[in-house]
Protein backbone atom coordinates (compact mmCIF):
# COMPACT_ATOMS: atom_id res chain seq x y z
CA UNK A 1 0.00 0.00 0.00
CA UNK A 2 1.21 3.52 -0.84
CA UNK A 3 2.43 5.69 2.00
CA UNK A 4 0.48 8.92 2.55
CA UNK A 5 2.07 11.81 0.67
CA UNK A 6 3.15 14.95 2.52
CA UNK A 7 4.17 18.14 0.73
CA UNK A 8 6.92 20.28 2.26
CA UNK A 9 6.72 23.91 1.10
CA UNK A 10 9.99 25.55 2.10
CA UNK A 11 12.38 27.82 0.19
CA UNK A 12 15.52 27.10 2.21
CA UNK A 13 17.02 23.92 0.83
CA UNK A 14 18.79 22.85 4.05
CA UNK A 15 15.65 23.27 6.12
CA UNK A 16 13.55 21.48 3.49
CA UNK A 17 15.98 18.55 3.50
CA UNK A 18 15.90 18.43 7.28
CA UNK A 19 12.09 18.34 7.36
CA UNK A 20 11.95 15.70 4.62
CA UNK A 21 14.55 13.55 6.39
CA UNK A 22 12.64 13.84 9.68
CA UNK A 23 9.39 12.77 8.05
CA UNK A 24 10.79 9.98 5.87
CA UNK A 25 12.83 8.47 8.71
CA UNK A 26 9.57 7.36 10.32
CA UNK A 27 9.02 5.06 7.34
CA UNK A 28 5.31 5.84 7.41
CA UNK A 29 5.12 8.76 4.99
CA UNK A 30 6.51 9.83 1.64
CA UNK A 31 7.22 13.45 0.71
CA UNK A 32 7.34 15.92 -2.15
CA UNK A 33 8.89 19.37 -1.92
CA UNK A 34 8.06 22.80 -3.31
CA UNK A 35 10.12 25.98 -3.01
CA UNK A 36 7.20 28.42 -2.87
CA UNK A 37 3.43 28.69 -3.10
CA UNK A 38 3.33 28.76 -6.90
CA UNK A 39 5.34 25.55 -7.15
CA UNK A 40 3.18 24.00 -4.43
CA UNK A 41 0.00 24.63 -6.45
CA UNK A 42 1.62 23.01 -9.47
CA UNK A 43 2.32 19.92 -7.35
CA UNK A 44 -1.23 19.88 -6.03
CA UNK A 45 -2.47 20.05 -9.61
CA UNK A 46 -0.14 17.23 -10.62
CA UNK A 47 -1.37 15.02 -7.78
CA UNK A 48 -5.10 15.45 -8.28
CA UNK A 49 -7.39 12.48 -8.85
CA UNK A 50 -10.40 12.23 -11.15
CA UNK A 51 -9.90 15.75 -12.52
CA UNK A 52 -9.77 17.10 -8.98
CA UNK A 53 -13.21 15.74 -8.05
CA UNK A 54 -11.81 13.19 -5.59
CA UNK A 55 -9.28 13.77 -2.82
CA UNK A 56 -5.77 14.82 -3.76
CA UNK A 57 -2.80 12.45 -3.31
CA UNK A 58 -1.20 15.09 -1.09
CA UNK A 59 -2.74 14.45 2.31
CA UNK A 60 -0.86 16.96 4.45
CA UNK A 61 1.19 20.14 3.91
CA UNK A 62 4.11 21.45 5.96
CA UNK A 63 4.27 25.16 5.22
CA UNK A 64 6.91 27.83 5.70
CA UNK A 65 5.63 31.41 5.69
CA UNK A 66 8.49 33.50 4.34
CA UNK A 67 8.92 32.49 0.71
CA UNK A 68 9.46 34.24 -2.61
CA UNK A 69 6.71 34.65 -5.27
CA UNK A 70 3.83 33.46 -3.06
CA UNK A 71 4.30 33.43 0.69
CA UNK A 72 2.76 30.97 3.14
CA UNK A 73 -0.21 33.10 4.18
CA UNK A 74 -1.13 33.82 0.55
CA UNK A 75 -0.74 30.11 -0.20
CA UNK A 76 -3.00 28.86 2.61
CA UNK A 77 -5.65 31.50 1.87
CA UNK A 78 -5.72 30.56 -1.82
CA UNK A 79 -5.73 26.86 -0.98
CA UNK A 80 -8.81 27.22 1.22
CA UNK A 81 -10.60 29.27 -1.44
CA UNK A 82 -9.91 26.57 -4.05
CA UNK A 83 -10.94 23.69 -1.81
CA UNK A 84 -14.54 22.61 -1.56
CA UNK A 85 -16.24 22.44 1.82
CA UNK A 86 -15.59 18.71 2.02
CA UNK A 87 -11.89 18.78 1.18
CA UNK A 88 -9.73 20.32 3.83
CA UNK A 89 -6.06 19.49 3.43
CA UNK A 90 -4.40 19.69 6.85
CA UNK A 91 -1.63 22.31 6.97
CA UNK A 92 1.09 22.55 9.62
CA UNK A 93 2.74 25.97 9.64
CA UNK A 94 6.45 25.78 10.43
CA UNK A 95 8.04 29.18 10.66
CA UNK A 96 10.35 31.55 12.47
CA UNK A 97 7.73 34.29 12.01
CA UNK A 98 5.76 35.32 15.09
CA UNK A 99 3.39 38.22 14.55
CA UNK A 100 -0.31 38.93 14.71
CA UNK A 101 -0.86 39.12 10.94
CA UNK A 102 0.70 35.71 10.36
CA UNK A 103 -1.20 34.09 13.25
CA UNK A 104 -4.55 35.38 12.13
CA UNK A 105 -3.81 34.83 8.43
CA UNK A 106 -3.03 31.15 8.90
CA UNK A 107 -5.49 30.16 11.62
CA UNK A 108 -8.63 32.21 10.93
CA UNK A 109 -11.78 30.09 10.49
CA UNK A 110 -12.52 31.28 6.94
CA UNK A 111 -9.40 30.85 4.87
CA UNK A 112 -6.70 29.84 7.35
CA UNK A 113 -7.50 26.74 9.36
CA UNK A 114 -3.94 25.61 10.00
CA UNK A 115 -3.77 22.43 12.09
CA UNK A 116 -0.76 23.65 14.06
CA UNK A 117 1.67 26.55 14.18
CA UNK A 118 5.19 25.35 15.03
CA UNK A 119 8.09 27.66 15.61
CA UNK A 120 11.55 27.17 14.08
CA UNK A 121 13.87 25.69 15.20
CA UNK A 122 11.34 22.90 15.60
CA UNK A 123 11.49 19.75 17.68
CA UNK A 124 11.49 16.76 15.35
CA UNK A 125 9.27 14.70 17.62
CA UNK A 126 6.74 17.53 17.85
CA UNK A 127 6.41 17.63 14.07
CA UNK A 128 6.04 13.86 13.80
CA UNK A 129 3.46 13.82 16.60
CA UNK A 130 1.45 16.46 14.74
CA UNK A 131 1.56 14.51 11.49
CA UNK A 132 0.60 11.28 13.28
CA UNK A 133 -2.35 13.01 14.94
CA UNK A 134 -3.53 14.33 11.59
CA UNK A 135 -3.46 10.86 10.05
CA UNK A 136 -5.27 9.45 13.09
CA UNK A 137 -8.17 11.79 12.30
CA UNK A 138 -7.56 14.51 14.88
CA UNK A 139 -7.16 17.43 12.47
CA UNK A 140 -10.57 18.95 13.34
CA UNK A 141 -9.66 19.17 17.00
CA UNK A 142 -6.15 20.44 16.15
CA UNK A 143 -7.52 23.23 13.95
CA UNK A 144 -9.86 24.39 16.71
CA UNK A 145 -7.29 24.29 19.48
CA UNK A 146 -4.65 26.03 17.34
CA UNK A 147 -7.14 28.77 16.50
CA UNK A 148 -7.97 29.21 20.22
CA UNK A 149 -4.28 29.32 21.14
CA UNK A 150 -3.44 31.89 18.49
CA UNK A 151 -6.50 33.94 19.46
CA UNK A 152 -5.13 34.09 23.00
CA UNK A 153 -1.71 35.09 21.66
CA UNK A 154 -3.26 37.82 19.50
CA UNK A 155 -5.21 39.22 22.47
CA UNK A 156 -2.05 39.20 24.58
CA UNK A 157 -0.02 40.90 21.84
CA UNK A 158 -2.69 43.60 21.47
CA UNK A 159 -2.71 44.14 25.23
CA UNK A 160 1.08 44.51 25.22
CA UNK A 161 0.84 46.97 22.32
CA UNK A 162 -1.67 49.10 24.23
CA UNK A 163 0.47 49.05 27.32
CA UNK A 164 3.48 50.06 25.20
CA UNK A 165 1.56 53.04 23.85
CA UNK B 1 -2.62 27.96 -19.88
CA UNK B 2 0.52 27.79 -21.97
CA UNK B 3 3.65 29.43 -20.69
CA UNK B 4 4.02 31.61 -23.77
CA UNK B 5 0.89 32.24 -25.78
CA UNK B 6 2.60 34.48 -28.30
CA UNK B 7 4.71 31.61 -29.64
CA UNK B 8 1.65 29.46 -30.17
CA UNK B 9 -0.68 32.02 -31.65
CA UNK B 10 1.98 33.25 -34.06
CA UNK B 11 2.39 29.93 -35.82
CA UNK B 12 -0.18 28.91 -38.49
CA UNK B 13 0.72 25.22 -37.95
CA UNK B 14 -0.52 25.44 -34.38
CA UNK B 15 -3.74 27.07 -35.50
CA UNK B 16 -4.38 24.22 -37.97
CA UNK B 17 -3.59 21.55 -35.34
CA UNK B 18 -5.81 23.33 -32.81
CA UNK B 19 -8.67 23.61 -35.35
CA UNK B 20 -8.44 19.90 -36.21
CA UNK B 21 -8.23 18.69 -32.63
CA UNK B 22 -10.82 21.09 -31.18
CA UNK B 23 -13.94 18.99 -32.09
CA UNK B 24 -12.26 15.86 -30.72
CA UNK B 25 -11.48 17.64 -27.47
CA UNK B 26 -15.10 18.76 -27.16
CA UNK B 27 -16.46 15.23 -27.75
CA UNK B 28 -13.83 13.65 -25.49
CA UNK B 29 -14.53 16.19 -22.74
CA UNK B 30 -18.27 15.58 -22.87
CA UNK B 31 -18.11 11.79 -22.85
CA UNK B 32 -15.12 11.22 -20.58
CA UNK B 33 -15.95 14.21 -18.39
CA UNK B 34 -19.34 12.78 -17.48
CA UNK B 35 -17.91 9.29 -16.83
CA UNK B 36 -14.97 10.60 -14.79
CA UNK B 37 -17.36 12.98 -13.02
CA UNK B 38 -19.58 10.07 -11.91
CA UNK B 39 -16.66 7.87 -10.82
CA UNK B 40 -14.78 10.75 -9.17
CA UNK B 41 -17.85 11.89 -7.22
CA UNK B 42 -18.56 8.35 -6.04
CA UNK B 43 -14.95 7.90 -4.89
CA UNK B 44 -15.10 11.30 -3.19
CA UNK B 45 -18.34 10.35 -1.43
CA UNK B 46 -16.74 7.25 0.07
CA UNK B 47 -13.58 9.19 1.00
CA UNK B 48 -15.59 11.89 2.78
CA UNK B 49 -17.80 9.34 4.56
CA UNK B 50 -14.81 7.33 5.73
CA UNK B 51 -12.98 10.45 6.94
CA UNK B 52 -16.03 11.92 8.71
CA UNK B 53 -16.83 8.66 10.51
CA UNK B 54 -13.20 8.13 11.55
CA UNK B 55 -12.91 11.72 12.83
CA UNK B 56 -16.16 11.31 14.72
CA UNK B 57 -14.96 8.11 16.39
CA UNK B 58 -11.72 9.85 17.40
CA UNK B 59 -13.70 12.84 18.73
CA UNK B 60 -16.03 10.61 20.77
CA UNK B 61 -13.20 8.58 22.26
CA UNK B 62 -10.57 11.30 22.79
CA UNK B 63 -12.33 14.67 22.89
CA UNK B 64 -15.95 14.17 24.06
CA UNK B 65 -16.22 17.69 25.52
CA UNK B 66 -15.01 19.32 22.32
CA UNK B 67 -17.42 17.16 20.30
CA UNK B 68 -20.39 18.32 22.38
CA UNK B 69 -19.32 21.95 21.92
CA UNK B 70 -18.95 21.42 18.17
CA UNK B 71 -22.39 19.84 17.95
CA UNK B 72 -23.96 22.69 19.90
CA UNK B 73 -22.20 25.43 17.91
CA UNK B 74 -23.00 23.84 14.55
CA UNK B 75 -26.64 23.19 15.45
CA UNK B 76 -27.10 26.80 16.54
CA UNK B 77 -25.18 28.10 13.52
CA UNK B 78 -27.43 26.27 11.06
CA UNK B 79 -30.63 26.95 12.96
CA UNK B 80 -32.82 29.74 11.66
CA UNK B 81 -33.27 32.73 13.91
CA UNK B 82 -36.34 33.21 16.09
CA UNK B 83 -38.48 30.34 17.29
CA UNK B 84 -36.30 27.49 16.02
CA UNK B 85 -33.15 28.91 17.56
CA UNK B 86 -34.86 29.64 20.88
CA UNK B 87 -36.21 26.07 20.98
CA UNK B 88 -32.76 24.66 20.25
CA UNK B 89 -31.15 26.82 22.91
CA UNK B 90 -33.62 25.66 25.53
CA UNK B 91 -33.05 22.03 24.46
CA UNK B 92 -29.32 22.47 25.00
CA UNK B 93 -29.98 24.04 28.40
CA UNK B 94 -32.06 21.00 29.30
CA UNK B 95 -29.09 18.79 28.42
CA UNK B 96 -29.49 17.87 24.74
CA UNK B 97 -26.44 15.83 23.67
CA UNK B 98 -24.75 15.02 20.38
CA UNK B 99 -25.86 11.72 18.79
CA UNK B 100 -24.11 8.60 20.08
CA UNK B 101 -21.55 6.85 17.89
CA UNK B 102 -23.76 4.22 16.24
CA UNK B 103 -26.57 6.71 15.77
CA UNK B 104 -24.16 9.24 14.28
CA UNK B 105 -22.75 6.67 11.83
CA UNK B 106 -26.26 5.63 10.75
CA UNK B 107 -27.32 9.27 10.31
CA UNK B 108 -24.12 9.97 8.40
CA UNK B 109 -24.62 7.03 6.02
CA UNK B 110 -28.37 7.54 5.48
CA UNK B 111 -28.31 11.33 5.12
CA UNK B 112 -25.10 11.13 3.11
CA UNK B 113 -26.66 8.70 0.67
CA UNK B 114 -29.91 10.65 0.33
CA UNK B 115 -28.61 14.22 0.21
CA UNK B 116 -24.83 14.42 -0.05
CA UNK B 117 -24.20 11.74 -2.67
CA UNK B 118 -26.78 13.04 -5.19
CA UNK B 119 -25.34 16.53 -4.74
CA UNK B 120 -21.81 15.30 -5.43
CA UNK B 121 -23.04 13.23 -8.36
CA UNK B 122 -24.82 16.14 -10.05
CA UNK B 123 -21.84 18.38 -9.41
CA UNK B 124 -19.53 15.75 -10.91
CA UNK B 125 -21.70 15.30 -14.00
CA UNK B 126 -21.88 19.06 -14.56
CA UNK B 127 -18.28 19.90 -13.67
CA UNK B 128 -16.69 16.81 -15.25
CA UNK B 129 -16.90 17.94 -18.89
CA UNK B 130 -15.58 21.44 -18.04
CA UNK B 131 -12.69 20.03 -16.03
CA UNK B 132 -11.93 17.46 -18.74
CA UNK B 133 -11.98 20.19 -21.39
CA UNK B 134 -9.71 22.40 -19.34
CA UNK B 135 -7.31 19.54 -18.72
CA UNK B 136 -7.14 18.39 -22.34
CA UNK B 137 -6.86 21.98 -23.62
CA UNK B 138 -3.90 22.58 -21.29
CA UNK B 139 -2.34 19.25 -22.25
CA UNK B 140 -2.65 20.08 -25.95
CA UNK B 141 -1.03 23.50 -25.49
CA UNK B 142 1.77 21.96 -23.46
CA UNK B 143 2.38 19.31 -26.14
CA UNK B 144 2.38 21.90 -28.92
CA UNK B 145 4.61 24.15 -26.89
CA UNK B 146 7.13 21.41 -26.15
CA UNK B 147 7.18 20.28 -29.83
CA UNK B 148 7.67 23.85 -30.89
CA UNK B 149 10.23 24.19 -28.17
Amino acid sequence: MNKPLIMVVEDEQDMANHIIKTIEETGRYSTVAAKNGVEAFKLIDKNKNFLGLAENNIKCIILDLKMPEMNGVQFINKLRKNEGAFKLTPVIVLTAYEDVDKWTGTTNPNDGLAADYLKKPFKEQELIDDIDRIFRGESGYMIDSTRDQTYDKVVEAMKNDKEGD
Amino acid sequence: MPADNSVLTASPTYKIIAAITFPFIIVWSLVCGVIIGIIGSTVNFFQVQRREIREEIVAITKYPGWREDQFKNQSLYFAEKGEQRARLESEFQEGKKAPRMIRFILIQIVLGSIIFYPYLLIRGIVMGPFLAYNQSYNDLWNILNSKGG
